[in-house]
């Protein structure tokens, strides 16, 4: 049941955009985001949850909107132009959903140009705080998601394959957010070519690059380092069960520090938690569903977390 | 926005210069676990030679920060103003990124010409007299693999005793001398081994990584040449 206008009256543009992403596929990143924007929602705040994962959505299944009619791909196939018009209600007071349902099978990902518009309407959006949940991999629109603020979240369960994607995702972002800082043509090319993972030997790390964009040009050199110094993503251990896989949140810190260069915010964990489970096949999220479960309490935690950081 | 070769032992282990013992500890253990062989944080980014440098330099970290004396020596060997109390210091490991003396030769970023790796601060006992390179029986000035060596067997010192008091792999410090370029790390942490190798044996540091860096990087090349040409668009950044 889509809303028209909804809320035109009130304040526009949004306090806070926050892509949610993570590389690998089913680490927990719409589970997070469903539970997250519930959680602000019942603290008063209005939130919009934003399923970007046009390849994959079911943000609407945890927030327990059964059949959307209306959705992103409308949006990206140009049948609307008012992304404020895909608005929908969700069960759960101030919390409303764009969906991402029915996009186009061949081509369901919007054009740069579309892309762009998108981002500028996502930050018109009447709320105060909008949730994306991000598809997986590295692509282009993944990407650009993921890059519309510097304090983007990545979920990251404590196995080998989800921590090798997390890092592939924040090399992408990495030298995609180098690339795009760059003026001079000459070291975007040498950003470009530092992205091919076997491509010069004298390239292969951020420091690497670094070096050589200082010996090419100082200027570029200071805003690289810049760059890289305004970066700050941030981390969520999801279904850990150990305090082992609490601390891997403080190695991936420290790895991303000594290799990026990066500042990376542990934003906490999120336990491994039998009625998760229920709550997905139940469609209500986990913080309204049990609300006294560790688990719970650990993503409205996040979720107090992730506002106080903005807020700074 | 610093290389690892270029950090200090309290950047290393992540933790702030007014860290108790306790909490430099607490960073000790987690950067130890981090870069463990085991550790699931480590994986993909770094490359094996790198990550085995960073074991190195985290252990020689704490094996300063982790003792209050040596803590006090190393602090005080950061303050320019007070370097000569740190000279007066015993002859404990210290680490050369501190260093300012440390000259460029090939336009790197300043920090990239330190080395990363503990260097005793005067040589043992029967080295205590900095022995000039042209005092070495042969006349020649370069400083190859064989000839370290062969300095090192004449004065009865084993790899492993300069490995214990460097901190250096003794594995590096053999594929140095037998001159096996593709399975040493980079350039900039090679130069630190051979400055600290060479320091050991009473050799002028600057004399012998300059010479020994030049054959080094002129077989890096050469190598990088063969791979180039035997399949140009499959290198590997471990066997380059």
């Amino acid at each position: 049941m889509p809303k028209p206008g909804r809320q035109a009256e009130e304040s526009v543009g949004t306090r806070h955009l926050i892509p949610i992403g993570g590389g690998k596929g089913g680490v927990g990143k719409t589970f997070v985001t469903a539970n997250v924007a519930t959680a602000l929602a019942r603290r008063g705040l209005r939130v919009i949850a934003v399923d970007a994962d046009l390849e994959g959505a079911n943000l609407h299944t945890l927030l327990g909107v059964a059949e959307p009619s209306l959705s992103l791909a409308d949006y990206v196939a140009q049948r609307e132009d008012d992304l404020s018009k895909l608005i929908l209600d969700t069960p759960i007071p101030n919390l409303s959903l764009i969906a991402a349902t029915h996009a186009h099978i061949a081509t369901p990902q919007p054009s740069q140009a579309r892309r762009v518009q998108l981002i500028r309407a996502l930050r018109q959006l009447p709320a105060d705080v909008v949730l994306m949940d991000l598809g997986a991999g590295i692509h282009a629109p993944v990407m650009d998601y993921f890059m519309v603020v510097e304090q983007g979240v990545l979920v990251i369960n404590p196995e080998p394959t989800s921590i090798e994607n997390a890092y592939a995702f924040l090399r992408a972002a990495f030298y995609r957010r180098l690339r795009l800082a760059m003026v001079s043509l000459d070291v975007r090319k040498l950003v470009s070519m530092a992205m091919d993972q076997r491509g010069d030997r004298n390239l292969q790390t951020p420091f690497d690059l670094l070096r050589e964009v200082q010996a090419m040009d100082p200027e570029s050199g200071a805003r690289f380092v810049e760059t890289v110094r305004s970066f700050r993503p941030r981390i969520l251990m999801n279904e850990v069960q150990t305090a082992d896989e609490i601390r891997l949140g403080f190695s991936i810190r420290s790895v991303c520090k000594k290799y990026f260069g990066i500042d990376v915010e542990y934003l906490g964990y999120v336990n491994r938690e039998r009625e998760a489970r229920n709550s997905v096949r139940s469609r209500v999220p986990l913080v309204d569903l049990a609300p006294e479960s560790q688990g719970a309490a650990y993503l409205r935690r996040v979720a107090e977390r992730l506002i106080e950081a903005e807020k700074k | 926005m610093k290389p690892i070769s270029d950090q200090d032992h309290y950047e290393i282990l992540e933790t702030t210069r007014d860290a108790s013992s306790k909490e430099v500890e607490r960073a000790y253990r987690l950067q130890r676990a981090t870069y463990a062989e085991d550790s699931l944080a480590n994986s993909s980014l770094f490359d094996d030679a790198d990550i085995s440098v960073l074991r190195e330099r985290i252990e020689v970290a704490y094996g300063i920060l982790g003792d209050a004396d040596k803590r006090r020596a190393y602090d005080e060997g950061l303050d320019p103003q007070k370097a000569d109390s740190a000279g007066s210091a015993d002859n404990s490991p210290v680490d050369l990124s501190a260093d300012a003396s440390v000259n460029t030769t090939e336009g790197r970023s300043v920090g990239l010409e330190q080395a990363p790796v503990a260097e005793p601060k005067r040589a043992p006992a029967p080295l205590t007299r900095a022995v000039d390179y042209e005092e070495v029986d042969e006349k020649s000035g370069d400083f190859d693999g064989p000839r370290l060596q062969r300095v090192r067997v004449r004065r009865d010192v084993s790899i492993d005793q300069i490995s214990a008091s460097t901190k250096i792999n003794p594995l590096y410090l053999r594929f140095i001398e037998e001159e096996r370029t593709a399975d040493l790390p980079a350039a900039v942490y090679v130069r630190g081994f051979v400055r600290a190798y060479a320091s050991y044996l009473g050799l002028d540091p600057d004399k012998v990584a300059r010479s020994y860096m030049e054959r080094f990087e002129e077989a890096r090349e050469r190598a990088r040449s063969d791979s180039n040409r035997a399949s140009p668009r499959r290198r590997s950044r471990h066997t380059a």
